[in-house]
C-alpha cells in the first residue's frame, strides 16, 4: 500500500495549467450535483475511473482507494434496502430485500456522485504539482504569505512524518512497549513520543522563519516569480472540450434529446 | 574601513543568567577568510548569529556593546534587511529550505526582493556555476545528496550578493570528499567575489590550505590564533597504531552478529548490497563511507527496521528474520543521528535511568553507574534540568549514558561525533573503547579518519552499498589509501601520501 501523491509524467492532464486543473475540479464537482440522471452519472464515473487507472494502473495499491470504492458500493446498497419508494422492480420475497426505482435510482446517485467527487480529486493529485499549484495561486492574487505557508507544509510534511517513525523507533530501542494494557502508561508513552516531535517542529519551524526572512522574505507587500507560466493552448482547447462534452450531458439530463 | 567590527560585545540568552560570550572585540577585513574554532556550547554559533543580525529580533535582546557590518550597526535591523549584507548559512541545508526544488530555492530571495525573471534566472545560473551545480538546477531537492544539498544552500544566499557570507559548521553532516568539496567551493568565492567569509567548523586541518584567519572562542571570549599552533595539538595518531593492535586480539571473542549475503532496497532502490561481516565481543568497529553509502540503513537493518529481502542476518544466535525488535533491546543500544528525536523525559535523570525503568532493570548499582557516567561526561550538575535546556554536545552525551546503563551487549551507534569539539570526540571514543574492551561490541558511524585510527580495533567502508574494506583499522586505512579514497584516511597517511 503506498499514498496518494503527485506522479511525474507526460499526460496531456499532467501538462494542463494547475488553475484551469484547479477550476475543472470545483466546476466539475458542482457539475455532479446539477445532473440527476443516474446513467448519466455512472457514465462519467467510469469515465472518471478509466481515466484514473490510465495514469495509475496500481491505482487498487493506493491506501484508500478499496474502501473509498467499498463506500460507494455501501451508499448503493443502503439507499436501495431503506428507500422503498418507486415501482417495484425486483421482489425475492422479504420486504428487506426488495428493490425499488426510487431506492436503486437514488442510491445510484449518491454513490456516482460520491465516486465521482473522488475520481476526480484523485485524478487532481495524481496530475498536480502542489508545488506549481501554490505558485500558481501566488500568481494570481492569493498572498504570497499564505501561499508560502502551502509550500512550506508541502516541505514539511514529509519531513515531520520521518521524525515520527525515528522518535517511534527511537522510543521502541528504548524499552518502550505500545502494546501496552495500562491507559495512565500508554498516556505517558504518546505524551514522551509527541514532546519530541513537538520541539523538534518548532525548532525546525524557527530555523525556517531565519532562513526565509534571512533572504528578504516580508521586506515587500509583493514579490515577483521566476516561473511564469501561463495556461498556454491545449488548456484553451481541453477547457473548449470540456465545456462542449459536459453541455452534452447536462442537455442529455435535461431531456433535451428524449 | 574593517567590514566586520565587533566591539565590547556581550549576550545573555533569555532565561539565562549568564552572557554565553562577552566583551567581544574583533575585526575583519574585507575579503577575508575567517575561521571560529572553539569547543561544542562555546559561543562561536552564537556569535555567527549575532552578526547576521538574528539575535536582536526579540523584544528586549540581552547584549551589549556593537556589531557593525561595512559600518551599518547591525543591533537594530530586521533580518530581511540585515540580510542585503550578510547572508547565514545553517549548519543543516534540510532547516534552511522551504521550497521543494533547487531553483526554487536559489530564486526564492531574489523573488522576495522583486528582481525581473530574467535577472533571476542569470543569477541561478551565476551561483550554480561557481559552486559547480550546474547539473542539479531543477533537481528536487530531496533528491540531492548531502554535498549537493549543501551547494544549493550557499548559492541561495550567494545569489542574493552579500558582503558576508557565515557558515556554521557546513560540512558536519558531510563525509571527507563532500567536506572537501565544499571547503574548494568556499574558497573559490572568495577569490571569484572578494567575499568575506566567516566558517565555524571543527575540521580545522582540511581548511589549512585556503590561509584562513583563526579565531577561537573560550570561555565566552575571542582570541587570534596561529594556524601553527592550533595544528600542534597532539596527535594522538602517532601512538595509535601498536594500542590499536593490542586490543584487537582478543582470543575467546564469541559472534555477536552474522550477516551473509544482506540486500536491502528502499521505495525500489537498492541500498544494500550482498553485505557480509561478523562482529565479535570485545570489538570497536568504525562503519565509514560516502553520504549515502548506506551506513544508517545497515545498523536500521540490524535493529529489524527494515525487512531483509536477501540473505541472513544473526544477532545473539538468533535468527534476525523471526525476532521481533522489542525482543532485543535488553541486549542492543541504538544511538540515532539527532539527539532531540530521543530524549522522551522531563529531566537529566530521569532520561539516563529510562532504558533501565522500562526493562525492569535499574538496580542500585546501576544508579551508582549512572552518577559515575554523569560526572564523568560532565553532566552531574544537571540532573534536574530538562533535557531540551541542555546544549546540542551535552545532549549528545546525555544520549550516550541514556543507551549504556543498561549495558547492552551490542551497540549501535549512528554519527556521534557531529558537531564536537576534538577534545570531546576523544573523551567518547575513549569511553567507548573502554566499554567494548569489557565484552562488549560497538559499532559506530564514523567520518572521523583520526580518531577511528586512534581507538577502533577494525574498521568497515561502505561504498554504493557494498563493503569494499573490512580489515583491522591499520590494514583498512592501508587498503583505503591503495583504492584512492584519499579523503577518508587519518592525517598522517594523507601527509605520507601527499609527501
Amino acid at each position: 500500500m503506498h499514498k496518494l501523491a503527485f506522479q511525474q509524467g507526460q499526460t496531456i492532464i499532467h501538462s494542463l495549467y494547475p488553475i484551469v486543473k484547479f477550476a475543472w475540479l470545483v466546476f466539475g464537482s458542482i457539475l455532479v450535483f446539477v445532473i440527476r440522471n443516474e446513467y448519466i452519472l455512472w457514465l462519467l464515473t467510469l469515465i472518471l475511473l478509466w481515466i484514473l487507472t490510465s495514469l495509475k494502473s496500481d491505482i487498487w495499491h493506493v491506501r484508500g482507494f478499496r474502501l473509498t470504492l467499498v463506500t460507494g458500493l455501501l451508499l448503493l446498497v443502503l439507499y436501495i434496502i431503506f428507500d422503498k419508494t418507486g415501482t417495484l422492480l425486483i421482489d425475492p420475497g422479504i420486504n428487506f430485500l426488495t428493490i425499488t426505482s426510487g431506492g436503486l435510482g437514488l442510491g445510484l446517485r449518491v454513490s456516482g456522485r460520491f465516486l465521482a467527487i473522488v475520481f476526480m480529486s484523485y485524478i487532481f493529485i495524481l496530475t498536480t504539482d502542489p508545488n506549481q499549484l501554490a505558485y500558481s495561486l501566488m500568481k494570481i492574487g492569493l498572498p504570497y504569505l499564505y501561499g508560502f505557508m502551502l509550500v512550506t507544509t508541502l516541505r514539511l510534511a514529509p519531513i515531520l512524518e520521518e521524525e515520527g517513525k525515528t522518535i517511534y523507533r527511537a522510543q521502541l530501542v528504548r524499552g518502550v512497549r505500545y502494546d501496552q494494557q495500562n491507559l495512565k502508561k500508554l498516556f505517558l508513552i504518546i505524551q514522551q513520543f509527541l514532546t519530541p516531535l513537538l520541539i523538534s517542529s518548532l525548532r525546525r519551524a524557527d530555523k525556517l522563519v531565519f532562513s526565509m526572512e534571512g533572504r528578504g522574505f516580508g521586506k515587500y507587500p509583493t514579490r515577483t516569480f521566476r516561473n511564469q507560466d501561463r495556461p498556454s493552448a491545449l488548456d484553451w482547447k481541453i477547457s473548449i472540450g470540456l465545456v462542449i462534452f459536459f453541455s452534452l450531458l447536462l442537455l442529455i439530463n435535461f431531456g433535451v434529446f428524449s | 574601513m574593517a567590514m566586520v567590527e565587533i566591539q565590547q560585545f556581550s549576550y545573555t540568552y533569555p532565561g539565562e543568567s549568564e552572557p554565553v560570550i562577552h566583551d567581544i572585540n574583533l575585526s575583519i577585513e574585507a575579503g577575508s577568510f575567517a575561521v571560529l574554532i572553539g569547543k561544542s556550547g562555546s559561543g562561536k554559533s552564537t556569535l555567527g548569529k549575532a552578526l547576521a543580525g538574528f539575535l536582536f529580533q526579540d523584544e528586549k535582546p540581552n547584549y551589549s556593546g556593537k556589531i557593525s557590518i561595512h559600518g551599518v550597526d547591525m543591533t537594530g535591523l530586521p533580518i530581511y534587511q540585515a540580510s542585503d549584507r550578510v547572508a547565514y548559512v545553517q549548519q543543516n541545508p534540510e532547516d534552511q529550505f522551504c521550497t521543494l526544488t533547487s531553483g526554487d530555492e536559489i530564486a526564492f530571495g531574489l523573488e522576495n526582493n522583486c528582481l525581473e525573471p530574467a535577472e533571476i534566472d542569470s543569477r541561478i545560473d551565476e551561483v550554480l556555476a561557481i559552486v559547480k551545480g550546474e547539473s542539479i538546477k531543477e533537481r528536487e531537492l530531496s533528491t540531492l545528496s548531502g554535498g549537493e544539498k549543501q551547494k544549493v544552500a550557499i548559492a541561495s544566499l550567494l545569489a542574493l550578493h552579500p558582503d558576508v557570507l557565515i557558515l556554521d559548521e557546513p560540512t558536519s553532516n558531510l563525509d571527507p570528499f563532500a567536506t572537501q568539496h565544499i571547503f574548494e567551493t568556499l574558497h573559490q568565492i572568495r577569490e571569484k567575489r572578494d567575499l568575506t567569509v566567516i566558517i565555524i567548523e571543527h575540521k580545522l586541518s582540511q581548511l589549512l590550505n585556503f590561509d584562513p584567519i583563526i579565531y577561537e572562542i573560550s570561555d565566552g571570549t575571542i582570541k587570534d590564533r596561529e594556524p601553527e599552533d592550533v595544528m600542534r595539538q597532539p596527535n594522538p595518531s602517532s601512538a595509535s597504531r601498536d594500542n590499536a593492535k593490542s586490543e584487537n586480539s582478543q582470543e575467546n571473542a564469541e559472534k555477536v552478529l552474522q550477516l551473509s549475503g544482506l540486500s536491502i532496497s528502499l521505495n525500489d532502490t537498492q541500498i544494500l548490497d550482498n553485505i557480509s561481516l561478523n562482529l565479535s565481543t570485545g570489538e570497536f568497529v568504525a562503519l565509514m563511507g560516502p553520504n549515502g553509502s548506506g551506513k544508517s540503513t545497515l545498523l536500521e537493518t540490524i535493529m529489524g527496521f527494515h525487512p531483509i529481502q536477501s540473505g541472513s542476518c544473526t544477532i545473539f544466535n538468533q535468527n534476525r528474520i523471526r525476532t521481533k525488535t522489542s525482543s532485543l533491546v535488553n541486549d542492543i543500544g541504538y544511538i540515532f543521528q539527532n539527539p532531540d528525536h530521543q530524549l522522551f523525559t522531563q529531566s537529566v535523570w530521569d532520561e539516563t535511568t529510562f532504558t533501565s525503568k522500562n526493562l525492569g532493570c535499574l538496580t542500585k548499582q546501576k544508579i551508582k553507574q549512572a552518577r559515575n557516567w554523569l560526572d564523568k561526561l560532565g553532566l552531574s550538575e544537571r540532573v534536574e534540568d530538562h533535557p531540551q535546556r541542555l546544549s546540542y554536545g551535552e545532549k549528545r552525551r546525555l544520549n550516550l549514558v541514556a543507551a549504556l546503563l543498561h549495558e547492552p551487549r551490542l551497540l549501535l551507534i549512528d554519527e556521534l561525533l557531529i558537531g564536537q569539539d576534538l577534545e570531546n570526540a576523544h573523551i567518547w571514543m575513549f569511553l567507548l573503547k573502554d566499554y567494548a574492551k569489557r565484552g562488549n561490541t560497538v559499532l559506530l558511524v564514523n567520518h572521523h579518519a583520526d580518531l577511528t585510527q586512534t581507538y577502533c580495533d577494525r574498521v568497515i567502508y561502505l561504498d554504493h552499498g557494498s563493503i569494499i574494506v573490512d580489515l583491522p583499522t591499520i590494514e583498512a586505512f592501508d587498503a583505503l589509501a591503495r583504492l584512492g579514497y584519499t579523503a577518508s584516511l587519518p592525517t598522517s597517511l594523507m601527509e605520507a601520501d601527499n609527501a
